[in-house]
């Protein structure tokens, strides 16, 4: 009786979890059925550090582990605009030059070799964000420069640095108001320059810069209420600066754990920071978006997930020099179809063959193997030793 | 005497007004009220004519009626050709009539039809852009059946006994109908793209069609890169100019008026996906091939994207990348979504190209080193890239359509596009354009009543004027009926309405909004309009006092 009910229970257990497979396999199709609209087929990031000089060193690190989750996720460069104003890694009292951290450990190097800055220093302005935004750019800037988005496109839109009630302040001599930065997405939405836009921003007072917004499809996190002010994570004693902010230190632990395929929600990406561990409150505005935040996924702005279609029903196209003249043999279908004369099969079959291949592997990768099995085995027995002894 | 205002007294000596009292009430009077005078009649307007934000005189009542009637009418004409067949032309022609015509749901884009008859050929003069001919001959022996050529001809070969059976010639009528509505115009996505240019979209079901499609730019960049990650163990090369020559031009050459290409090419190396594709193996273990899921091949092009250097044209490019697999995981062939096996081991990827991982054969030259040197086949590469290649412009291959008639497609001549199908094209791009055009500067005009700090000079007014004119000469031309003539209008209307909306002087006041224009004009005119305010104030009182003294 003990023994039949170990077999059933986990034999329920598996019936049941068929039946939820084939449930979740079964909604799927139909959330897809009706989720009546359409998709993104390609994805953008403009990250923005709005303020210049060493004490800000946070802003900096930031707007760059930002751009490092979002690369690692799958956005090229060409399609990420980066725009830092100022030069951190180089700064003369950078006691690490070249590099730039967002962790007192010094683990990751955000800066790295391959960072592709596009508006650096005194470029990074308030017309020239403008500018980006709107796609108002002279006729001689470079395609690194421009964001050549179209009406698929998924924009993440994340800016740092420090602000007040209404305002950014941009390079300390100007600012950016919420109308200003509303009239921008407006214009941007009149164009259907954008499919659906996440705005984060991480400053003090941060919510009021999007409480303006009356474009559609627009979701924006804010890091801090009115009146409170967004406060920066821990101190680095040997750089000796502020490191990295609150808000986007715990994102960035939220996105480590994401993976490019990974079906995360963008409803579990606002629970992170909440009040204890961020003193400030962060705020959500989704009125203006048009699915649900536990339907759409992180990826869907933080990654770039493409969308291919390999459908190969091709027709038969034959190069000039041996140009058919206008066929009548035809061969015909059976009824109630078109016909195509030739498929563009035949010739090509041969290329595709399937040839058996010699099972090839190196002794290096015997050896790993060995290793790693003795490797287990002895924890094996370690464990039971534990147990034992 | 008031003692604010204390005038300097001038010594008399040097003064003009020799003998004129300054101090005198009168005086003061007209000296506060000529300042006023200039103050307010003078300076105020002069002040605010010249900060005001430049508009040159914009056509609001032009594009405004254009946006309210954005409806297009597109005018096709199809002609029934009667070869030495009984079919009764003129009663076809008015039952096909009828039948095309009905129901034209009109939405964003009404189709109509003229059919009309003719008795030959040759008077008909075949072939021409926008006509559609159906063609009755009596060739055949197989009883009857539809043929859909290459050029715009239907050809409907019909018995002669069968030409009188009024059945067979209503199947006729209701196929040729559906053939002509939904695959040789496809009424529902013209509809479905202009409804989605004006946010007006209802119907997603071209969704997917929608999304591969190019855009509405007039130039595009064709650019060819093939792929060899591990020169050191095979490079491949290619005659790719022969196959532009053989395969590419004479398409790229018909479609000139709609779309203009420039085609390059590249090799790179060293250029590696970092993939792990799945192996298959057979029943006694052994390694049969390598396949990547339909899943995998989301995050194959993102990593390759920075090196092709795609980025350096100004124009929209579209990539065809030929991949030579790694020797370890050749064969390497795509798994559809079907879990079977790809034919063509490409895939498309909406409004960015193709990707083909091309496994090199064993059998080639080997050169005496240790490297194995190849020569990639370009019949292999083009044919695919052009079928990717069509689907990228807009033309969609026919689907299977259910009806109890047989309809017969020719193959398609070496230029890759047929006759119909170009004049599909056409009529799409030309709707997109106008339709793209309209909107544009709709937007314009309600961002400029919206926002006020939006800068128009003379020669965007001259470009928005252009675009307003052709855009409307355009769908005049598209409703007559006069396809290539509206195209050419609507590349114009489209070029000038972009270039009006995206000019960057049109940001030219951008930092200078209302708040802070108060913030600088405040300082400077309060501390001079206070003193003549209350002077104002005083002389008028003054005045009041004058009067009362005088009637009392």
């Amino acid at each position: 009786m003990y023994l039949s009910y170990k077999l059933v229970i986990p034999l329920l257990f598996a019936i049941l979890a068929a039946c939820t497979d084939e449930q979740q396999k079964i909604t799927k199709q139909v959330e897809k059925l009706f989720k009546g609209g359409s998709s993104h087929t390609n994805n953008w990031a403009v990250l923005v550090c709005t303020s210049r000089f060493w004490f800000n060193y946070r802003h900096v690190a930031n707007a760059l582990s930002v751009y490092r989750s979002v690369k690692r996720l799958g956005i090229p460069d060409s399609q990420i605009i980066l725009m830092l104003a100022d030069d951190m890694a180089c700064n003369a009292r950078n006691p690490r030059p070249g590099k730039v951290y967002n962790n007192k450990d010094e683990t990751i190097d955000v800066y790295g070799s391959d960072v592709e800055v596009d508006y650096r220093g005194y470029e990074v302005t308030v017309e020239n964000f403008i500018r980006v935004l709107t796609g108002r750019l002279p006729p001689d800037t470079p395609r690194s420069k421009r964001l050549s988005t179209d009406d698929r496109s998924n924009v993440l839109v994340y800016m740092t640095g420090h602000g007040g009630e209404d305002f950014l302040k941009f390079q300390d001599a100007e600012e950016i108001s919420n109308v200003e930065l509303a009239d921008a997405f407006e214009q941007m939405w009149q164009k259907r320059r954008y499919h659906e836009l996440l705005f984060i921003i991480d400053t003090c007072q941060a919510v009021s810069m999007y409480g303006k917004f009356y474009s559609p499809n627009i979701m924006s996190i804010a890091s801090s209420q009115i009146g409170e002010d967004s406060l920066s994570h821990h101190v680095d004693p040997t750089i000796g600066v502020y490191i990295i902010d609150r808000y986007t230190y715990y994102l960035l632990e939220f996105l480590e754990s994401t993976r490019p395929g990974s079906r995360k929600t963008m409803a579990q990406l606002f629970e992170i920071c909440p009040r204890h561990q961020c003193i400030s409150s962060t705020g959500v505005s989704t009125h203006l978006f048009r699915r649900r935040p536990d339907q759409t996924l992180v990826t869907d702005f933080f990654g770039s997930v493409r969308t291919v279609d390999t459908s190969d029903d091709f027709l038969h196209i034959s190069p000039k020099s041996k140009a058919l003249e206008r066929s009548t043999d035809n061969v015909p279908l059976s009824r109630g179809h078109f016909s195509h004369v030739t498929q563009f099969l035949g010739d090509q079959l041969d290329q595709l063959k399937i040839l058996p291949q010699p099972d090839k592997t190196s002794l290096g990768s015997k050896i790993e193997r060995a290793a790693s099995a003795a490797f287990l085995l002895v924890v094996v027995m370690a464990i039971i030793k534990s147990l034992i002894g | 005497m008031t003692s604010e205002s204390k005038i300097m007294t001038l010594s008399p000596s040097k003064s003009a007004f020799k003998g004129h009292d300054f101090n005198s009430e009168e005086t003061q009077i007209l000296a506060a009220l000529s300042i006023c005078i200039l103050f307010f009649g003078v300076g105020v307007p002069v002040w605010w004519k010249t900060t005001n934000v430049y508009r040159a005189d914009l056509p609001y009542h032009e594009i405004s009626k254009l946006h309210g009637e954005r409806q297009m009418t597109v005018q096709i004409f199809v002609d029934v050709i009667n070869e030495n067949t009984p079919v009764n032309c003129n009663t076809f022609t008015k039952n096909l009539n009828h039948l095309l015509n009905e129901n034209g749901n009109q939405t964003s884009v009404g189709v109509v039809y003229k059919v009309t008859c003719h008795d030959e050929r040759e008077t008909a003069k075949v072939n021409k852009v926008n006509h559609i001919y159906i063609i009755f001959t009596n060739n055949d022996e197989r009883g009857y059946g539809l043929r859909l050529t290459t050029k715009r001809e239907v050809i409907c070969s019909i018995s002669d006994e069968k030409s009188g059976d009024s059945e067979v010639l209503e199947l006729v009528q209701s196929t040729l109908t559906s053939l002509i509505r939904d695959v040789m115009v496809r009424e529902s996505i013209l509809k479905e793209l202009v409804s989605n240019i004006h946010q007006e979209r209802k119907d997603f079901s071209h969704d997917q069609e929608m999304m591969k499609m190019i855009q509405g730019n007039l130039k595009f960049d064709i650019l060819f890169s093939l792929l060899c990650p591990e020169p050191n163990e095979q490079v491949a090369e290619w005659n790719i100019e022969e196959a532009d020559d053989l395969y590419l031009k004479a398409m790229l050459e018909k479609v000139e008026p709609v779309f203009d290409f420039n085609v390059g090419s590249q090799t790179l190396y060293y250029t590696l996906i970092p993939y792990a594709p799945k192996v298959k193996k057979d029943n006694s273990n052994n390694v049969e091939y390598h396949y990547l899921t339909h899943n995998q091949l989301s995050l194959v092009i993102n990593p390759i994207e920075g090196r092709l250097g795609s980025q350096v044209s100004a124009d929209p490019t579209l990539n065809f990348v030929v991949y030579v697999t790694e020797k370890k995981f050749q064969p390497l062939y795509i798994q559809k979504n079907d879990k079977n096996l790809s034919q063509s081991n490409t895939f498309l990827i909406p409004r960015w190209g193709a990707l083909m991982f091309y496994n090199m054969n064993d059998t080639f030259n080997v050169e005496g080193n240790s490297y194995k040197k190849g020569i990639v086949d370009t019949n292999t590469i083009m044919k695919p890239f052009l079928n990717h290649l069509r689907a990228l412009m807009g033309i969609q291959n026919p689907k299977p359509h259910l009806s109890k008639l047989n309809v017969m497609l020719h193959q398609l001549n070496y230029d890759g596009i047929a006759d119909w199908e170009l004049d599909y094209l056409i009529r799409l791009r030309t709707l997109e354009r106008i339709a793209s055009a309209t909107h544009t500067l709709n937007s314009l005009y309600d961002l400029l009543s919206k926002i006020s700090n939006i800068v128009i000079n003379d020669n965007i007014a001259e470009e928005v004027y252009k675009a307003t004119e052709t855009a409307a000469k355009a769908k005049a031309l598209l409703a007559t009926g006069d396809l290539s003539e509206a195209l050419n209008i609507s590349k114009i209307s489209f070029k000038s309405s972009e270039t009006a909306f995206f000019d960057p002087t049109l940001l030219e006041l951008l930092y200078f909004p209302e708040d802070q224009k108060f913030a600088i004009y405040v300082p400077l005119f309060l501390p001079i309009s206070l003193p003549v305010f209350v002077s104002l104030v005083y002389t008028i009182r003054r005045l009041k006092n004058a009067k009362k003294s005088k009637t009392d």
